[in-house]
């Protein structure tokens, strides 16, 4: 288990690094340094001293400062949660409620209203855990510094500011900041600042009494050192049951969040509404399955299937009947990504397809784009 | 106290209900005496036993120091408030604390949060004595009240420029301007520099009259202003008062436990006025009850039975209305900012606040908040969720003393 952890932070720090690399003369993302003297202070468990309170004072101001212009709302149709982004190439943390399912169109929007567009990554309900990538370009860096840096990257790299995550767990009486965007942007406020300390942990929750309410989830928990320990989850009857969601946990599935995949479906909803979808029509033509209509802006259609292409294959399995493709859909997973290939124009061409699933509200022939 | 020893005991029971089998096995079988590889297996499962004990026992004792309000962590605050806590009194009525409140002037004068003051109440000072308190101005705009309290020479908050709003730090921004374009600086450094830097994340006590202030928390979001949430009436209006050519709306149905209810009114009353202003017709009465806030105090003149009469409404927020009147979305944000503590009724629309996470009660709301360094910053003025607690600024509430004290802000009675 230990070990599945180990290699799991040893990934997640290869990526990392490569993103690091990503972003030229890069400023943010860097951990803040804890001065010894707070490091011995609050190692006693208690501040004791009005001295210790300050030197506990002007690490916040710093993990505030670090933390409160990359944590953002994370807006949908109808919602509107937190986030935090955790890479110069703009992968934003989340709560898994807050974005529902996979490959959905969100909006980021910044503690100054400015406002990007972004794209759902993996979401697992049972944890609560969920990612978003930014998908427009970041802004092209203001800092002169930055451009005559050593990078070697072209000049026209540009970072997304971020908070890194942090390497070690938290511990019972760990100090942490908690930010939000509770009901988003709210004219002339800041993401507010809470603090609180650690009551308990364990491997897929931490308890703190930072307090959250309603909007904050998915926004971060901050560590002394401004690298963020947890998600915000949910919260209890009592002002103390503050739950976060543990970096370790997102770590520990990195990969499924990172392709967009699906792990359990949201709290009091029917599985049968989460079954996977291609979002095409097809027909049989003598020994070969024809596509006939591709549905916009579903799976197929995103992944570039077009109306008259022969199915060959899909995720490996050959495809000789539309019932068995129907077949061969329902034993993937909602979400995942599985290699489809077909035969256009005499040629054999593999396509990737992020399966969607299939919703009630099925599209109806408004939205049906017609066969050749 | 006594949770605490029920835990503690539920958890040893659980130790040696788990710890207990495995132990056994191993005394029933002497051959495993020396299969030191059974025996260290045997160990591993009562590690495992203990930890998992240890890990319900972790869950379920979390030990007093740990938590951020701990007593432990608020005394290191003691010499913060020790001064202010001289000049903080408790605003009390039937025997309990309603409020408290800040000494302004050594002549008996008090502030403190209006909304909170409901008949006579007293004062007691941190010396012990309990004094009558007169209400002297209430201002609507900060829910500020002055009390006068017949006493000489009190101790008396020190309302330095403690600078938290945002004119002093686009005046700093200037400054720093000037410097830039090589200025000479004469002026003298007027405060030390933390004085006008107070910060998100930065520490702010609540004193009371005890040691150690009665919470601590700190500063969420700057100061800003904080929008009116409209109060409710708890009326439904006649369908024909929207009509034109009224002089009254017609009152059909009145909500049960709702503020009107509360004041007395009776169905098939007609609304004439809301605090001297008419009420001609729904849209009339509708604007004038918007502009008010949850907790405010209203005049409400109505006709009944063709005979005229005068109504007290303390305007409700949304939250005591009924479940069934509201939508979904105002029952959950309701439901979750009630998880931890009662809020405020008069809680939003101030000129001015700064919001903190300090977890205040209601009723210790109305006093000073101070700074790690011990100066008065703000009042508290609400308690308006489970995350936020607001406080006017020192500034605002110094600019409104003297037309406080001055008797132009004097009380609306009901006659």
């Amino acid at each position: 288990m230990y070990s599945i952890v180990r290699s799991a932070i040893k990934v997640l720090f290869a990526v990392l690094a490569v993103l690091c690399l990503l972003g030229s003369g890069l400023q943010a993302g860097e951990p803040i340094d804890l001065p010894k003297a707070l490091q011995e202070a609050v190692a006693t468990g208690t501040l004791k001293s009005v001295d210790q309170l300050r030197l506990l004072q002007q690490q916040v101001r710093q993990v505030v400062a670090a933390g409160r212009p990359v944590t953002v709302a994370v807006e949908l149709n109808d919602s509107v949660g937190s986030g935090v982004i955790i890479s110069a190439d703009g992968l934003v943390l989340t709560a898994g409620h807050v974005c529902a399912e996979p490959n959905r169109k969100v909006w980021i929007r910044f503690p100054d209203n400015t406002r990007v567009e972004g794209r759902s990554l993996g979401v697992n309900h049972g944890l609560d855990s969920g990612l978003v990538r930014i998908t427009e370009k970041p802004p092209k860096s203001q800092d002169p510094q930055s451009q005559e840096g050593d990078s070697e990257s072209d000049g026209d790299e540009s970072a997304w500011p971020f908070v890194p995550l942090a390497e070690e767990g938290v511990g019972p009486g760990d100090w942490v900041v908690g930010l939000g965007q509770p009901n988003g942007f709210v004219k002339g406020r800041t993401p507010p600042v809470r603090l609180g300390r650690v009551l308990y942990m364990k491997d897929d929750m931490i308890n703190t009494d930072a307090t959250l309410v309603g909007g904050d989830s998915g926004g971060p928990l901050l560590n002394l050192r401004g690298e963020v320990v947890g998600i915000h989850s949910k919260i209890g009857e009592k002002l103390s049951s503050n739950y976060h969601v543990p970096v370790a946990a997102y770590r520990r599935e990195w990969d499924r969040l990172l392709t967009g995949r699906l792990t359990g479906v949201p709290e009091g909803e029917d599985p049968k509404d989460w079954r996977p979808q291609l979002g095409i029509a097809v027909r049989l033509s003598g020994e070969s399955v024809i596509v006939t209509q591709v549905f916009a802006e579903r799976p197929a259609d995103s992944a570039g299937v077009k109306p008259g292409d022969q199915l060959l294959e899909l995720a490996g399995e050959t495809i000789d009947s539309p019932r068995q493709l129907s077949r061969l859909v329902q034993q993937q997973e909602a979400f995942d990504r599985v290699p489809l290939l077909v035969m256009r124009d005499g040629k054999q061409v593999e396509l990737k397809v992020w399966l969607g699933r299939a919703s009630v509200d099925y599209p109806g022939a408004a939205l049906v784009q017609e066969g050749r | 106290m006594n949770g605490c020893l029920n835990q503690r005991l539920l958890a040893a029971v659980l130790a040696s209900l788990l710890a207990g089998p495995a132990c056994a096995q191993r005394e029933a079988d002497p051959l495993l005496q020396a299969d030191e590889e059974q025996l260290a297996e045997d160990s591993q499962a009562v590690r495992d036993a203990i930890q998992g004990v240890q890990e319900i026992f972790d869950q379920i004792w979390i030990p007093r120091s740990r938590y951020t309000n701990s007593p432990h962590t608020r005394e290191a605050f003691r010499s913060v408030v020790s001064e202010v806590r001289k000049a903080t009194v408790e605003v009390r009525s039937g025997g309990r604390r309603v409020a408290f409140g800040g000494i302004v002037g050594p002549d008996g004068w008090v502030i403190t949060k209006a909304s909170l003051i409901r008949g006579p109440v007293t004062c007691r000072l941190k010396d012990g004595r309990e004094l009558d308190a007169r209400l002297v101005g209430v201002d609507e705009p900060t829910d500020l009240a002055i009390l006068k309290l017949e006493a000489k020479a009190l101790p008396t908050l020190a309302l330095s420029k403690a600078g938290v709003n945002p004119e002093q730090f686009v005046a700093l921004q200037t400054q720093q301007e000037t410097e830039a374009d090589g200025v000479e600086q004469e002026e003298p450094a007027a405060e030390p520099p933390s004085l006008s830097t107070l910060q998100a994340g930065d520490w702010v006590a609540t004193p009371g009259l005890t040691r150690d202030p009665v919470a601590i928390g700190v500063v969420s979001v700057l100061p800003r202003l904080i929008k009116p949430r409209p109060g409710l009436l708890g009326i439904k209006m006649d369908i024909k008062s929207t009509q034109a050519g009224n002089s009254s709306v017609l009152v059909e149905t009145v909500t049960p436990d709702g503020a009107a209810a509360e004041a007395g009114m009776l169905n098939g009353d007609r609304i004439l006025s809301i605090d001297g202003q008419p009420t001609r017709n729904s849209q009339e009465l509708r604007e004038a009850i918007m502009g008010q806030n949850p907790g405010d105090r209203v005049e409400v003149a109505v006709e009944r039975d063709g005979k005229p009469l005068r109504l007290l409404a303390i305007l409700h927020g949304w939250d005591t209305i009924p479940e069934g009147l509201r939508t979904s979305a105002e029952r959950r944000a309701h439901y979750q900012n009630n998880l931890g503590g009662k809020l405020s009724e008069r809680r939003f629309g101030f000129p001015l606040a700064l919001q903190h996470d300090t977890p205040l009660e209601a009723n210790e709301c109305g006093g000073p908040l101070v700074d790690l360094d011990g100066r008065v910053v703000a009042f508290n003025v609400s308690r308006a969720g489970r995350t936020e607690s607001y406080a006017l600024p020192v500034d605002l509430v110094k600019g409104r003393l003297f037309d406080l004290m001055s008797g132009r802000l004097a009380p609306a009675t009901a006659k």
